[in-house]
Formats: C-alpha cells, structure tokens, sequence
C-alpha cells in the first residue's frame, strides 16, 4: 500500500517546470504539499490524476497502492489506480439536491418505473452518514456553506464503504480555500476521519495553521523541486515560510531597455500626463463590502504598495471595488480629491485613472477568441480605429517593450499564446493607458520566471514614471522584492504596515502576514 | 494549412464552393446564365439575406433575438394598416422605419435593463408582436393596399439588377464597416466573447447589447419595406417563413471569411450558394418541399465538413 512518486520531472517546451521530485505517503496519513504559485504543486497533482505526463527517466516511478508505472497515462486509468481528487472548485450542481448530486456522480439506481427515488435518498444519506455530514439531503447545492459542500464533494469521490477499499490516495487541491476560516476546523475534522481509515492524503493548501494542526508531515515545492520534507513535529511555522520563499532566479538577464521603455512607448501614443512624485493620489476610508468592514488606507504617487492577507481577510474584494468593478456598501474611494460615487463602473474608475489587472486570466483578462491587435488596443479602440498605422506602431512598441513572443503575432489568437504572454499582454494593455493608479491583482500567478522579471522592471519603471502602483499577491517574495510599503488586512480591516528599512522590506514578517 | 493556400477550407471553402458551383451550372444549365435569372434569384434571397444580417448583430454580441421574424410581420401590418388608411409611400417607409427603431429598443431594453436571458424576453416580445399583426387587421390579410409608388420603386434597375439587390449590398456593405472597423463593431464582438473583459476596459457593455438590438430592429425595418413594395398585398403571417433560412444564413456565416465569427462576407456567400442551388433545383421542377430539406442539409453539411476539418 502507500503512496510514493519518484524522480517525476516534467517540462513543458523544454522548461523544466517539475524537477526530480520523489515522495513517499505512508497509509492513513494526511501530508500538506506547500508551495508558492509556480512551484510545481498543481503539476504533481495533475501528473497523479493522468493530466499531464512525466518526462521519460528510466528511475522515474509512480506507486499507488499496489500499482506501480512510469506514467498514468489519462484520468481514466488514475481513477482505476485509486487516486480520488477534489478541488478547489466543487463538482456539484447549483440547482439539484444533494440526494441528486451523490447519484449524478454515481449512477441513478433503477426501479421498475425509472429512476428509485427512494433508492437514491438512502444512496445519500449513507455516503454522507459514514463522514458524519449532517446535512438535509432534499437540501438545494446552492443554499450549502463552503465547508458543507467540499465535504459532500469528498464523501462523493470516495463513496460508500464498499468503495472505501478501492480508494488508494485523496488529494485535497486546494479546496479548503473557499472555506471561512470558522468552517474549516469542522471541514479538516473530517478530512482526519478519512485519513484514520488508511487512506494516504495530500492536501495543497495555502494555509499553515490547518498544515501544522492537521497534517502529519509537509513537502515544500520551490522552483518545482522538493526542497524539504518533514514530519510535521519536526518544523516550525518559520521554517516552512523560509522554505517557501522563492530563491533569486538565475535566469537569462534582460537589459531593461532592450526592446524600449515605457517613456517611448508614451511618447508614440501622445500620452502627456505627468504625475508629481509623493502626491497623494488615492484615499481609501472605511471601505466596507462583504468579508470587508472598515479599511483605510491611501496611496502616493510614484508608490508601489503591496497589500497582503488570508482568503478569508476581506482583501479579495478590494481590488473590484478600486477599478469600480463592484459597488462598496459603506466608506469612501477619493482620487485626486474626487470621491468615487457609491455606483460604480469600471468605465467611471478608467475615466478617473484607475486600471485593473484582474487575476482570473481566462475569465477577466483577455478574450480569448479574439486577436492580440484586439485585446491590447481594447481600452483605446476609439483613438486607433482611423489610424490604422499607429494601431500597427503601438502593438509592435508594446511587444517590445513587454518582449511579447512571438513578434509576428499581430493578428495571433490571444488564447493560443503562453500563458506569461498573455499576462504581458495585458500588462501592456492597460500601462500604455498610463493610469493615475495602476492595481494588480496576483500579476504572476501561471508566469514563468523570465517573464517575472520583465513584469517586475515594468512595474518599477512605471512607479518612477509617477504611477502608483498597488499590488496583491500571495508572493511574499515579490512584494518584499518591488513594495515600496506593504500593509496587512486582517479580518476585513488593515491590521498592520510595514515600511522599507535601509530600503529593505521583511519578506519574512510579509509571509506571515499572507500565510497566518 | 497555410495562410497563403487559396483553397483554405475553415476561411474560403464556401466562396470556392459557390463559384464552382456557379462555373458548372452556366455551362450545364443554359436558362441559369440569364441577368433575369439572377434578378429572381436576387429578389427571392434578400429578404433573407437582410434578416440574417439583423440576427447576426445581435448574436456577435452575445445575444439572441427570435423575435425578428415576428417583427417582419408586424411591421409590414403595420404599413399596411398605414396605406390601407390612405398613407402615402413615404407616411408606410417612415411608419415602419419608425417602428422598427422602437421595438428594437423595446428588445434590448426588456432584456439589457431587465436582465432577463434575450432567447426567453424576444421570444415573449415576438409572440406579443405576432399578437399585434393579428390585431392590425383582425387576422386578415390587406390587399392591394401597397402605394403604386413603392412598387415602382421597387421595379427600378441599375446596370440591370433590381434595387433591391443593390440596397442590399449597400446594407451589407454598411454593417460590414460597422462592425469589422469602428469601435463599436469591435466591441460588439468582444462582448459576445468575453463580456466581463470588455467591461473591465470601461466599456459600457449594456449599451452594446441595447444598440445590438436596435440596429437589428432598423435592418428588419428595411427587409419590411422591400417586402412590402415586392406585392401590393400584406399577410400577418409573412414573417416568421424568414426566421429558420435566414438563421440558417447567419450559422453559416461563422464558417468562413473570419471563422468562428458571425460576419457579413459570410452572409453575402451563403445567400448566393443557397440562392443559386434553390433556383436551380426549381429549374430542374424539383417539389415545394425541397428548398427547405435544402437548406436544412447544406447548413449540417458545411459545419460537419468545418468541424472535421
């Protein structure tokens, strides 16, 4: 029985994204994978469900249970090795029951006039009895709590007790993170009884404190390597934030004036505002909606603020309601002396100088379907569409100057292009409109480490240029890297700051301020 | 497939198709090659190809309009109830042009400002717009009410083709500008796309859509007043023959030129593909039942062969 990976490696494009990484589960355990976006943890999961691949190594190994191969070679054959999945995003169906949902999953069973109905109420009541799930199975998806739904989608992917002998290894990617912190102790409380029935779990999550009560032992990925692994009585909260922090990249050094700077680009498209450095540009007073109560804070010209918290802090809401893509329900938004009005639209927060760059990048950051000419010009359309040339001119500036690859790709589909380029595209997009504030949602998350870079010297270049630049990211390294300040929000208000000392910000108190 | 490959199929298999098709049928089909023929192909398919152009404004920006159909007839009662009541040729075009401005607003204020999903609100305002060509004349039909000026008018002929074909291209050749190169035609295809991209860059989504149905609004108001001057008589029925062809025009439509995207050079192709087949197969004396089991089989056809390849 048990678990065990070893030296699975994968790349993508000749990057290597997955190095080496060898682990082994013992039965009944429940070991938390760490690691910080981009450190390899979603590739070996999705390795271990048959998505992706591993490169072909003769000592490369995969052991569930009593299988072992070289390669799980599609989702299929994961599910017939035993590997059972949940994620972040629960399987069910807003508008059915629970009773409909557990049979949806595992088959209707039949009476003589169609679907048992009373078959499929026991079917439920005993999948949800065995995790001790008390929840009313006539019950619609869509009125249960984030705690109360990721268990039933657990109960789900294991089954009943007869199927619990088929079961071989439960990973948990990530799906406590839609939970409120006061639900998850009754959500791991149960994780804990699936793993007291031998069953061999990893859990990705980005929350220590559940790791250090929950767990038995902690991997940390960095840079797609297994760096540290230990029984969880072993570590401390410290050394696993130390562990996580991403080392100093030895990637290809890129002359920040390579392809041009900002200042050109500005230049070409006649863009003449000038911010004043150390102008206060935007006041944000009792900001409420939501997990968010009272925030405030303000930010200068010329600054690059980054601001840190849990999921459950309020913080994820901040960026909608600055770039006016929601409404707030109590505080106030000033820029440049003007207040916000209570609704709002991203076209009123645009006209007053505020831009976002989203962090779903499929669903808020680009379209798709349509061209890279289309995406980037997107903001502007109505300065380029009777001037053919300099629509040309800017897209091929901004291509240099955000080194977007290839350079032929004009007219390229924006859904075909790599992920980190997508990401400077739409960097691009909206840094040639120079916004009075520029606010970035999580601007790596999925970017390689070249790309990184590039965004990082960016996003300083923009600052001095007199931007203010706010900044969220669950990277406590990138923020101690380009924050000129960063604050902590902390259970819907603003908790803490921290300002540069000696021009240093501490990456370590700003993991503690993301992670605990 | 290279860009330079004349014969690539997802971008120019239904142009290449429809010449060829048009090649064999002048040499095998003598009475096919006359400029009579092509002003009864003309005639029969602009109708059609202006309501598939109405329908693809709304859809490239994301939404479904059914009840266009409905409106053709509507309109066209209500420019009969206009001339039966003595209204001249310009009191029926500014009646119906009028009308078509107003419900067309009507869709996209009922669905944009409402919320209500647009297949469910057109087709309740499309059943309400039937409702109301019954009750402009008592589920009659008019005759011979049309003003003589329209339909002479309509006999007009410029270097040999009928008007209507010419206002036609004029129609095309305006909503092609609009949409592939203004603002706004970008933007209405990107909030088909990608809504809540298009609204992160300040872009007032909601007035995309309600303009959306408004120009289809105007466009059907046009197909209603060539209709309208083609007969001296008005059926409260006439509209909705238009709905199934001419969606079937707009499908088709995504499958070349720009594929994926609803677009008018895609329209303009598939009207004379399907125009050229139907009046040949009704040379050739096939059954009244054949153009519609047609239409049907060439719209499978194309998109199965798209997909595939």
């Amino acid at each position: 029985m048990s678990v065990a990976v070893e030296k699975v490696s994968v790349s993508f494009s000749g990057t290597k994204v997955l190095k080496d990484v060898s682990l082994e589960i013992p039965d009944g355990k429940i070991w938390g994978i760490l690691g910080a976006n981009g450190s390899g943890k979603s590739t070996l999961i999705k390795v271990l469900t048959g998505i992706y691949h591993p490169d072909a190594g003769q000592e490369t190994r995969i052991k569930i249970g009593d299988s072992i191969c070289s390669d799980i070679t599609d989702s299929g054959k994961a599910y017939e090795m035993g590997v059972r999945a949940v994620h972040q995003e629960s399987p069910l169906i807003e508008d059915f029951t629970v009773a409909e949902c557990v049979s949806a999953f595992h088959g209707y069973p039949k009476g003589r006039a169609g679907i048992d109905w009373n078959a499929v109420e026991e079917y439920a009541h005993e999948i949800l009895s065995i995790y001790d799930i008390d929840v009313d199975i006539n019950c619609m998806v869509r009125d249960l709590s984030a705690a109360q739904r990721n268990m039933i989608a657990i109960a789900i992917a294991i089954g009943r007790e007869e199927d619990l002998k088929n079961v071989k290894l439960l990973i948990l990617d990530e799906s406590d993170a839609s939970i409120p912190e006061s639900e998850a102790e009754f959500f791991l409380d149960r994780v804990k009884k699936v793993a007291a029935r031998g069953i061999p779990i990893i859990m990705i999550t980005h929350r220590l404190k559940s790791v250090m009560k929950y767990c038995d032992a902690v991997t940390v990925l960095n840079d797609g390597k297994n760096i540290f692994s230990r029984n969880i009585s072993e570590v401390s909260e410290e050394m696993i934030i130390t562990h996580m922090l991403r080392q100093d990249e030895d990637g290809a050094e890129r002359k920040s004036d390579e392809g041009g700077n900002l200042q050109g680009l500005w230049k070409l498209l006649k863009i003449k505002e000038h911010y004043e450095p150390g102008k206060c540009i935007m006041d944000v007073k009792n900001l409420a909606c939501k997990n968010l109560k009272d925030c405030t804070f303000n930010l200068c010209s010329g600054e690059v603020l980054g601001i840190v918290g849990t999921a459950d802090s309020g913080i994820s809401e901040i960026p909608w309601l600055l770039a006016g893509a929601r409404s707030r329900t109590g505080g106030e938004i000033t820029v440049d002396g003007k207040k916000f009005p209570v609704r709002m639209t991203s076209g009123k927060a645009l006209k007053r100088g505020v831009a976002l760059l989203p962090s779903d990048r499929p669903k808020y950051g680009g379209i798709m379907e349509c061209s890279l000419r289309e995406n980037i010009l997107m903001p502007a359309e109505r300065r380029y569409w009777r001037h053919g040339k300099l629509a040309k001119q800017a897209v091929q500036m901004m291509q240099a100057v955000f080194d977007i690859q290839p350079a032929d790709s004009y007219e390229r589909k924006f859904g075909v292009m790599s992920g980190g380029n997508q990401q400077k595209a739409i960097m691009a997009k909206w840094m040639s409109l120079k916004p009075k504030v520029f606010v970035l949602d999580d601007p790596t998350y999925g970017v390689d480490p070249n790309s990184r870079k590039m965004l990082f010297e960016r996003i300083k270049e923009a600052a001095e240029e007199g931007m203010g630049i706010i900044v969220f990211s669950t990277e406590p390294e990138l923020l101690a890297d380009i924050c000129t300040r960063v604050i902590m929000i902390r259970e819907g208000r603003v908790s803490g700051e921290l300002r540069k000392k000696d021009g240093v910000l501490e990456r370590e108190t700003i993991a503690r301020w993301s992670y605990l | 497939m290279t860009k330079k490959n004349v014969l690539d199929v997802k971008k120019r298999g239904v142009p290449v198709l429809t010449v060829i098709l048009a090649l064999v049928f002048m040499i095998f089909i003598p009475q096919f090659s006359s400029v009579q023929n092509a002003n009864i192909i003309g005639i029969g398919r602009v109708p059609v190809a202006i309501f598939a152009m109405a329908s693809l404004i709304p859809l490239a920006a994301g939404e479904f309009d059914i009840s266009l159909g409905y409106m053709i007839g509507f309109l066209m009662m209500a420019g009969g109830k206009m001339a039966s009541i003595g209204g001249t040729a310009l009191g029926v075009v500014v009646v119906i042009l009028g009308l078509s401005v107003i419900l067309g607003a009507f869709n996209g204020i009922i669905t944009v400002f409402f919320k209500i999903p647009s297949t469910i609100s057109t087709l309740a305002t499309g059943m309400i717009m039937y409702g109301g060509s019954l009750f402009l004349n008592g589920g009659r039909s008019f005759t011979g009410v049309t003003p003589d000026l329209l339909i002479w008018i309509n006999q007009i002929k410029i270097v040999k083709l009928n008007i209507g074909i010419w206002i036609c291209i004029l129609l095309a050749v305006i909503v092609y500008l609009v949409l592939e190169h203004s603002p706004l035609g970008r933007y209405i295809y990107e909030t088909g796309n990608a809504r809540s991209v298009v609204e992160l860059a300040g872009v007032n989504t909601k007035a995309v859509r309600f303009l959306s149905f408004v120009f289809a609004g105007i466009l059907i108001g046009f197909c209603a007043v060539l209709l309208i001057s083609q007969t001296r008589n008005v059926y409260p029925d006439t509209g909705p023959a238009y709905l199934l062809p001419g969606l079937a025009v707009t499908f088709l439509s995504i499958t070349m030129h720009t594929p994926g995207r609803y677009n008018v050079p895609g329209v303009i192709w598939s009207t004379v593909l399907l125009g050229m087949v139907f009046n040949v197969i009704s040379i050739l004396g096939a059954p009244f039942w054949a153009e519609a089991v047609i239409n049907g089989l060439v719209l499978l056809g194309v998109v199965i062969i798209m997909k595939q390849s």
